[in-house]
């Protein structure tokens, strides 16, 4: 059976890898190059490179270190931030980036999907969607949300715009729950649940992990592809191949880690 | 010296990365076929496929490749669309969505296995194209040599198609399970095909490159 992914996420800025916590404050981790390879030899399954500061400040991703984790990854790579075109695109994927990921830029201008789809296939596309809960428990999408300054709600329904991406051209979804996101309190299993009903696209699950269990409780109650994750594997909480192994237990499809 | 076949498209940088990785350099070691004569005097030829049949089909045609190919007595490895088109046929015309009501009839390809590529019939459930890890599951019906892959079985390797190789034949060395099954690695005399991407299927991946590049 197709395995589950398990996807470490590296949040990079100026060249560096960084975390914020619910987008808001940024800390610098290490290096690209080092947590790449780190990240590949532990176990994952493929690694997202999310440059945060390009789509707000308007900057687009640097392909130079996308050719380095290039040269030295033997696994799949997604590359998110200011892609805002094809040309973009382009010279992310001319790269080796497997994938890129796009969210805001995909909001205003959804055709873009379509566009970089139709050139590389859309297993290459990747539709980032950041969904705050409010009050009434309706989940909204935000955008920019790389920086404080930038981070608006937008007037789109995350479930809405999560039922439009299929047939937009997209290849594949990473939900990300802002509510949960930061504070290891588990993924948004209801939020997840509700967006698996409506696609069929891989789901990646983003935001909230802070322990073994989180993951088990994922893979356990939604049918969703992959989950994604930064700092409770930046911070050693959980370890990768301990993790592949309690979900081994635990009969789920899984890689295990190679040795 | 390893003759890359990379008429098609031109993404084969990834495959080049993991022939690094394994120590082999351009030029020193491997070089790119872009001429039915240039095939001659290669050890081992690796084709690889980016885009749909129909377009991989028609580049080769174009280079002359074709006929080369399919009198190589050398190890030949064909990855995705590469082994893709080592079937008789590909249902695989166009490009890469909302295609399929396009087709009329299949694109030749070439014939060293038998039987049409086909857009896989997933269950409902399922999402296209298949995309990620899967394991590898030994076809007990292979009737050839299995000894240099037999360590793979069960092993999980890396896919991204929405097309398939037909079920039950001869040549299938490794299925996997996706609803359905896929043939993952097929094999008759010199001819491999994968259709999962060694190059990214980390050290198992690898493993399986360094086992092609020493058959002989």
């Amino acid at each position: 059976m197709l395995a589950k992914r398990i996807i470490p996420c590296l949040d990079v800025r100026d060249g560096v890898v960084v975390k914020g916590i619910g987008f808001k404050q940024h800390r610098v981790i290490g290096d690209i190059l080092t947590l790449a390879e780190y990240y590949s030899a532990a176990g994952a399954d493929e690694l997202v490179f999310y440059d945060i500061t390009a789509s707000a400040e308007n900057r687009t991703v640097s392909t130079q270190w996308v050719e380095k984790v290039a040269a030295k990854l033997s696994i799949p790579f997604c590359v998110a931030g200011g892609i805002r075109d094809v040309k973009s695109a382009q010279n992310i994927l001319r790269s080796g980036a497997d994938k890129v990921s796009i969210n805001t830029p995909a909001l205003h201008n959804p055709d873009l999907i379509g566009k970089i789809a139709d050139l590389f296939g859309r297993q290459c596309v990747v539709v980032g969607v950041d969904s705050m809960r409010d009050d009434h428990g309706q989940y909204w999408v935000w955008q920019a949300t790389g920086s404080e300054k930038t981070a608006s709600q937008t007037r789109r329904k995350t479930l809405q715009w999560i039922s439009e991406l299929e047939s937009l051209g997209a290849g594949e979804i990473v939900l990300n729950c802002m509510n949960s996101d930061g504070q290891k309190t588990g993924y948004d299993i209801a939020q997840l649940t509700a967006a698996r009903a409506i696609s069929r696209l891989p789901l990646i699950a983003s935001g909230g992990a802070g322990s073994y269990e989180d993951f088990i409780q994922l893979f356990s109650q939604v049918n969703v592809d992959g989950a994604l994750a930064a700092s409770v594997f930046h911070q050693k909480t959980c370890q990768i191949a301990q993790l592949k192994e309690m979900l081994i237990a635990k009969n789920i499809a899984i890689r295990p880690v190679d040795h | 010296m390893i003759a890359l076949i990379d008429v098609v498209g031109s993404n084969v940088g990834s495959l080049e990365h993991a022939l690094f990785r394994l120590g082999y350099h351009k030029d020193r070691d491997y070089y790119f076929a872009r001429s039915g004569e240039s095939l001659t005097g290669a050890s081992h030829v690796i084709l690889v496929g980016v885009g749909s049949a129909h377009q991989a089909m028609r580049a080769l045609n174009n280079h002359g490749l074709t006929e080369a190919i399919t009198k190589l007595t050398v190890p030949v490895l064909g990855i995705c669309v590469g082994m893709q088109i080592m079937y008789e046929f590909s249902w695989e015309t166009k490009g890469l969505q909302g295609a399929e009501s396009l087709e009329h009839s299949p694109v030749s390809c070439l014939a060293i296995f038998p039987g049409s590529v086909k857009k896989l019939a997933v269950p409902n459930h399922l999402s296209l194209p298949h995309s990620g890890w899967n394991q590898l599951e030994q076809n007990h019906h292979f009737q050839g040599n299995i000894r240099p892959f037999k360590q793979f079985d069960s092993t999980y390797v890396y896919f991204v198609h929405s097309y398939g190789a037909p079920v039950g034949g001869n040549e299938v060395i490794f299925y996997v399970d996706y609803g359905v099954k896929i043939p993952a690695l097929v094999c008759c005399r010199n001819f491999y095909g994968t259709q999962f991407h060694p190059e990214k299927s980390a050290q198992i991946g690898s493993q399986m490159l360094q086992e092609f590049l020493k058959l002989c």
